[in-house]
């Protein structure tokens, strides 16, 4: 063989090996970015979700709603009415269940709020916070605990 | 002579490329725990509504007919409530609440013009509440709620 020919061989190689670096590089920054915006897309889920222990007991759908008044408490007569209509929901809260249980001074009766589980899921979390909780019947408050369960 | 000053300008090309990759693997770990500490942020803000949610809800709470703010404010003025010694009532019926409800350690205290009517717990680093006064026609009292970490 000859030198010149060497060379060419040579730098078709080289040329090659490049390609093959770059081809590497490119699937490795792909793959990565990828991954990377699907962390931080189920970040934001898990901020939104997060967010509705403060969200909830503030929706005008739940909220008491007295004259002169700014007490922050979940109305029980609320909640049962919306409970009719939750399935109305599902582009507010997507796949949950939300559920207050009433545990002071109450039998930890639990009051389902929300439900819509999807058949399959990989992993549920769940996450719950104190609420005050009003009676309209009996004109008392109570202790209740807002739970929300999260499926994805 | 020529190639033993080459080898020796090659192995400080790769003792250069070497330190380049340190400090690029040190910066990785620096983001990556930079991104943690923004994780802590957001257990923070979920604690600090719970302890917002819990004042409240033991704030307004009904006990004997009238609600536990007037409990609390008749143990800072040292009256009885619902025939009972107010700051004893007031002190069980909220370690109830607080064990029924969170399952974080709880610091809860009642003063009056800095006067302490009442605590339960031990104090503790943590994330607190926002104060809150109140107020009826007996008198008035601060109540602060503090979730343990």
């Amino acid at each position: 063989m000859r030198r010149g020919e060497l060379q060419i061989y040579e730098s078709v190689l080289v040329i090659f090996f490049f390609i093959l670096m770059f081809l590497l590089g490119f699937i490795f920054f792909n793959k990565y970015t990828v991954d990377n915006v699907k962390e931080q897309a189920l970040k934001y889920e898990e901020l939104k979700f997060q967010e509705l222990i403060a969200i909830i007991p503030s929706m005008y759908e739940f909220r008491c709603s007295f004259s002169f008044s700014d007490d922050e408490c979940i109305d029980l007569s609320k909640v049962w009415a919306f409970n009719r209509i939750s399935k109305d929901y599902f582009n507010i809260f997507g796949y949950k269940k939300i559920s207050i249980k009433d545990v002071y001074p109450g039998d930890e009766e639990e009051i389902l709020v929300y439900e819509k589980v999807p058949r399959k899921y990989k992993t549920r979390r769940i996450i719950s916070s104190p609420i005050s909780i009003y009676n309209t019947m009996e004109d008392t408050y109570h202790v209740g605990v807002l739970r929300i369960e999260w499926y994805y | 002579m020529v190639l033993l000053i080459r080898k020796n300008g090659q192995s400080e090309m790769v003792g250069l490329v070497i330190i380049v990759l340190i400090l690029i693997v040190v910066g990785l770990l620096f983001l990556r725990f930079s991104l943690d500490s923004k994780d802590n942020l957001s257990d923070k803000s979920v604690l600090s509504v719970k302890a917002n949610n819990l004042i409240n809800a033991i704030r307004l709470t009904s006990i004997c007919n009238r609600q536990m703010y007037d409990a609390i404010i008749a143990c800072c003025n040292g009256l009885e409530f619902c025939s009972r010694d107010a700051c004893q009532l007031a002190n069980e019926e909220i370690n109830k609440i607080i064990n029924k409800s969170l399952e974080e350690y709880v610091y809860f205290e009642a003063e009056n013009q800095n006067n302490l009517c009442f605590s339960i717990n031990s104090e503790c680093q943590g994330i607190s509440s926002t104060s809150n006064f109140i107020r009826n026609n007996e008198g008035e009292a601060q109540i602060n709620l503090k979730i343990c970490r």
